[in-house]
């Protein structure tokens, strides 16, 4: 058919007329190359988008948030002790705020937690800022436009707990009213006053609870105490001290140390990494693991390339040698090819530049939505731009560069004489033979398994595609049982349900008692806590840790080992750390003897184990010592900073709502208590973050098994192509549509099948690879791998439908021929 | 423009030729040319000895049964292939001593090459088929060259053809536009092989009308057939068998050499066999090699 294109005078020359014309009239061809370009730059570009989008903007907001750079807890600090903080030399700002957790009523007698922070002043939280939203993106309808700052008994809630499932009663509104239960059991009412942001806080998604501000009066009414219990500090030095956790940390210690003296008491003080929101370096270490991913996909894209483009090059043997007889010289027609790649490049470019926009603004949306914050849905970071094009134009044309040299080097008598490539790969080989003898196999088929091995080259390059990408696929299966075999380590590594922990020791026994009360609780056990910190050999000094006193043989904790032992009952100055102590403090090895500053007093320990230990409280890094040794050392024999409970299994009541139980009771009964963990909150804040993991690491297998279909599809359009004239023989002796057609659909999913076989062989250590990877990267720690075979049988599945989807067109082309074009063809 | 255009590569086409005169008396010269294929079943010997030698404003028939050797023949002179031993010069050029990339360049000015299968690029029109050799080698500008082109559609009565694609002609008007491009760069030689193999009698006549007006208007035209009956009406025919020069006659006819009309003498040379055993088979008698290469001289 003639085509309608621009003609002669319009163009540049007539050169560049075929080279646009050719790309006109073979527009499958053009797609597909173009399709396989462009998915190479969008994997790149997704990847370098997210990272950038997701971390600049992490930076932003964590800039124009003013975090807290140090959070100290306290028994209720006032006004007077607030300023004289402000006054010291190294303090820069200092505001005080109350919180109080209190039950909420999320449906008629389901009770969850609601934490509730109360200001001064609205207008002026200079730290850990917090701003009025009017529009919640995926929840439209919760009248967030109307938002205002809450006045008496009105609470502004914060915008991640209406997303968030069962955070908040159904359909929760601006301007419901919502049920809260105080400490002393009383029932209150709060009317919901709008949305607000707070980008320090933990989101709803991964606590499962609901958090709002409220002022001091309605904080009275809840039953909390006109007094500041936590101090919020930013500190005053240079910028490289802003950095440094170790000064961060000695200031809040110094700050903390006024509080205590003017008499107040004062709990674990929390110093998040400087610099960085929360979840930040889980992000940077999953940009980490994703960009390799992305190389991968461009990787293969360039063979996706290089298979097209020699299948191009030879299907204009003909055109070349006749162009070369009329006078051009190599140069000229390589510079042609080479040129008709780089319009594949711009038409790629332009295809994936947008579609990486809105991938990437999809997918930081999604992700923002489990981290509290909004990614800009529509952007284009310049070094993203610049880095698709560099990729986008480059990656071709180096790819390009062999098959289109090895074509132009073609000799025009080798070119006039082509006749075509029908008997390419047909040699007596052994594979030949062996094809030959397989019996009782029809004809159609014998002939289909033949053509798969035809073209040896080309066949490579698609089993490589499509193997990598289906194994990718099989592992991310992997990776996801890896993950949540970790989850049930990490869960089964606590055997307790609840953990409540105070502001000082009490007497183990009386809290026991304290705790018995509730009848939901099965078993007890008191533990010892302190913070610890590792002096190392220069002096310098660690991380802030905790240190857990228990007995060896408790049962409220079934600890994996990654090395060494586990505490035994004659242990003294015995220490197990958790591994993640390790990534600040890697030269630790089982048997080493190390310097612990507990309680500002130095004393050495030796390290028998490492514990494999994930989650936790937030800002927890646990180590695991002797209670009866920790006892005489730091005079506290029989007592108990923290205690475990272990639900009864019939309790009626969930974790949470337990954990606010207890806590209500030992408050009521005089205890001071600084703090409430429960498994679920855990098996809630991990999940999530494994469910951002798999989706990532999912979208990543699934783009480069596109790659795989993508690569299976061009080459089975070039050997239909190739195979014109044996095609049109085959109708002359009668082949039928179906019969023609089931050759090639057979012959794409029999490669299809072959790259499972391959993918499955390599999916295992692979897998392991993978898992160790991505365990290593996140959690200092090798997953502990758990092989699927889900992934498998999935991917078979896909496979199948993939190759068939993928030869389907190309065998619909073949039986479309008549044998009257096929003789014509030339 | 179109005068000044051809003025110009007219005017290029005698400085050559003037160098061609200076150091060659033939405008195609073969000397003991040898072309030795390796093939598994052993060595096949497609030329052995080949020494020809044809003049300015010749049309020559090259004939032969199949796997003579013609083909290779015509290949040796377009550059196509390469002799194993011996030397081709063409308009004084050695042509087996020139690189790949010279080869084309040169070819693109110097033969205007026509194959039996036409050979047009399918997604180019006819006009754009022809401004190919011009864009390759650089001749004219745009303007010029699509004058140029539209000219010799006229010429070869298919310039109400020109916008369409090679698909939507017949066989006869794909080699009229294949004539035409060979044309294009305005070669002083055209070589075409099996020209009107794959036409009708009728149409395949018309083509070689075409080749007998291009000889009358001064170009030299060696072609490759297997067809007695066309041999019959050029001015020279060269008959190969088995890689060797069997005859090499001259045909009585007239023949226009620079645009003026020449009767041509019945020349019969039937002593190819003979001579080639002793190594100058095909090689020309004097009184024939000793003719003017020019039209000029003709006259």
């Amino acid at each position: 058919m003639p085509v309608s294109l621009p003609l002669g005078p319009h163009m540049p020359s007539t050169r560049w007329n075929k080279v646009v014309r050719e790309l006109w009239s073979n527009r499958a061809r053009t797609m597909l190359v173009v399709a396989s370009i462009a998915v190479g730059i969008f994997a790149v570009g997704t990847v370098q988008h997210l990272r950038t989008v997701i971390l600049t903007e992490m930076q932003t907001v964590y800039q124009s948030s003013d975090a807290s750079q140090a959070t100290i807890p306290t028994d209720g600090v006032d006004e007077a002790t607030l300023n004289a903080i402000r006054r010291m030399p190294e303090v820069a700002d200092a505001q005080g705020r109350a919180t109080l957790g209190v039950p909420i009523e999320v449906s008629p007698g389901k009770w969850e937690t609601l934490s509730v922070t109360a200001v001064d002043d609205f207008d002026d939280v200079r730290i850990g800022r917090i701003a009025p939203v009017y529009a919640i993106d995926g929840r439209p309808d919760v009248g967030a436009e109307r938002s205002v700052w809450p006045g008496k008994e009105e609470i502004i809630i914060e915008r991640s707990a209406f997303t968030a499932v069962g955070a908040l009663p159904d359909g929760a509104q601006v301007g419901d009213t919502l049920r809260v239960e105080t400490p002393t059991g009383r029932l209150r009412t709060l009317t919901i006053s709008g949305a607000l942001y707070d980008p320090s806080g933990f989101p709803a998604g991964f606590t499962g609870a609901a958090s709002g501000f409220v002022t001091f009066d309605t904080l009275e009414r809840l039953g909390g105490a006109r007094a500041y219990t936590q101090v919020l500090l930013r500190v005053n030095g240079t910028p490289e001290q802003q950095m440094d956790k170790a000064y961060i940390t000695a200031v809040a210690d110094a700050v903390a140390d006024k509080i205590k003296k003017s008499g107040v008491g004062v709990g674990r003080i929390q110093v998040p990494e400087p610099g960085e929101l929360g979840l930040q370096s889980l992000f940077e270490a999953l940009a980490l693991l994703l960009t390799p991913l992305g190389l991968l996909a461009l990787f293969l894209s360039g063979f996706l390339v290089i298979n097209t483009i020699s299948a191009l090059m030879a299907q204009q043997v003909r055109q070349i040698g006749v162009m070369k007889a009329i006078g051009a010289q190599r140069y000229q027609i390589v510079g042609m090819y080479l040129g008709a790649v780089l319009l594949y490049s711009v038409a790629a470019l332009a295809a994936a530049i947008p579609l990486t926009m809105l991938v990437a603004g999809a997918l930081a949306s999604f992700l923002g939505g489990f981290i509290n914050i909004t990614f800009p849905f529509w952007s284009l970071p310049t070094n993203v731009l610049l880095i698709q094009l560099g990729v986008g134009i480059l990656v071709p044309l180096l790819a390009a560069i062999y098959p289109v040299l090895k074509g132009t080097a073609v000799t025009v008598r080798e070119a006039i004489s082509d006749y075509g490539t029908q008997a390419d790969g047909l040699e007596d080989g052994w594979l030949s033979r062996m094809l030959a003898s397989l019996q009782g196999m029809s004809r159609p088929m014998q002939l289909s398994l033949r053509n798969t091995f035809r073209r040896r080259g080309r066949l490579v390059m698609t089993l490589i595609t499509l193997t990598l990408g289906g194994m990718l696929f099989m592992t991310v299966g992997s990776v996801r049982a890896s993950l949540d075999g970790l989850i049930e380590t990490a869960l089964n590594y606590y055997q307790f349900d609840v953990q409540i922990t105070f502001a000082q020791p009490y007497r183990s026994a009386q809290v026991e008692q304290v705790v018995a009360t509730l009848p939901e609780v099965g078993l007890i056990e008191s533990w010892g806590s302190s913070s610890a910190t590792r002096i190392r050999a220069d002096g310098s000094e660690g991380d802030l840790l905790t240190m857990n006193a228990l007995h060896a043989n408790s049962a409220m904790v079934q600890p994996t080992l990654s090395s060494g032992r586990w505490l035994l009952s004659d242990d003294q100055n015995a220490v197990v750390l958790s591994q993640n102590v390790l990534s600040s403090e890697p030269d630790i090895r089982v048997g080493d003897t190390i310097l612990l500053e507990v309680n500002e007093k130095q004393s050495p320990w030796v390290v028998v184990g490492i514990a494999q230990v994930l989650g936790g409280p937030p800002s927890v890094i646990p180590i695991y010592v002797n209670l009866p040794y920790y006892a005489r050392l730091t005079g506290n024999v029989d007592r108990a900073t923290s205690v475990q409970v272990k639900l009864r299994p019939d309790s009626p009541l969930t974790m949470d709502e337990v954990a606010v139980k207890l806590s209500e009771r030992l408050e009521a009964a005089g205890y001071d208590v600084s703090g409430s963990f429960t498994i679920a909150t855990l098996r809630r804040f991990t999940g999530s973050f494994f469910d951002i993991i798999v989706y990532l690491l999912l979208s990543m297998g699934v783009l480069i098994a596109s790659v795989g279909a993508l690569g299976l599809m061009g080459t089975m359009s070039t050997n239909v192509l190739e195979r014109t004239r044996e095609i049109g023989v085959m109708r002359a002796v009668g082949a039928s549509d179906w019969a023609v057609q089931r050759i090639v659909i057979v012959e794409g999913v029999f490669i299809g099948w072959l790259s499972w076989l391959l993918g499955a062989a390599l999916a295992f250590p692979i897998g392991l690879l993978l898992a160790t990877t991505v365990g290593t990267v996140l959690f200092q720690e090798p997953l502990p791998y758990v092989f699927s075979s889900n992934g498998l049988v999935l991917w078979f599945g896909i496979v199948t439908v993939l190759a068939t989807v993928a030869s389907y067109l190309p065998a619909w082309n073949a039986a479309r021929l008549t044998v009257r074009e096929v003789l014509a063809y030339q | 423009m179109l005068r000044r255009f051809w003025q110009r590569n007219q005017q290029n086409g005698e400085a050559q030729a003037t160098t061609h005169d200076a150091t060659a008396s033939a405008l195609i010269d073969l000397r003991a040319v040898v072309k030795t294929y390796a093939t598994p079943a052993g060595d096949f010997h497609a030329l052995k000895g080949i020494d020809l030698q044809i003049n300015r404003g010749e049309f020559v028939a090259v004939i032969g049964k199949s796997g003579s050797g013609k083909s290779t023949l015509s290949n040796m002179i377009t550059g196509i292939d390469r002799p194993s031993s011996g030397q081709v010069l063409v308009a004084g050029t050695p042509v087996d001593k020139l690189s790949e990339g010279q080869i084309a360049s040169w070819r693109g000015r110097t033969i205007g090459v026509v194959f039996q299968f036409f050979q047009l690029l399918p997604t180019l029109t006819v006009l754009e088929n022809i401004l190919l050799p011009m864009d390759f080698c650089h001749i004219g500008v745009e303007k010029e060259r699509r004058n140029r082109a539209l000219e010799l559609l006229d010429l070869v009565e298919m310039a109400d053809h020109a916008h369409k694609l090679p698909t939507a002609l017949s066989g006869g008007q794909q080699q009229r536009v294949a004539i035409a491009r060979a044309l294009a760069n305005d070669p002083p030689i055209i070589i075409a092989d099996e020209p009107t193999g794959n036409l009708d009698s009728r149409t395949a006549a018309a083509v070689f009308h075409l080749f007998e007006t291009l000889v009358d208007g001064g170009k030299t035209i060696l072609m490759v057939t297997h067809d007695d009956d066309m041999a019959q009406r050029v001015n020279r025919a060269v008959t190969i068998a088995d890689g060797r020069i069997a005859a090499d006659r001259m045909v009585n006819r007239h023949v226009t050499v620079s645009g003026v009309h020449l009767p041509m003498l019945e020349h019969a040379h039937e002593n190819g066999h003979a001579q080639g055993q002793n190594g100058a088979q095909g090689r020309m008698q004097p009184g024939y090699a000793g003719q003017p290469a020019t039209g000029a001289a003709y006259a």
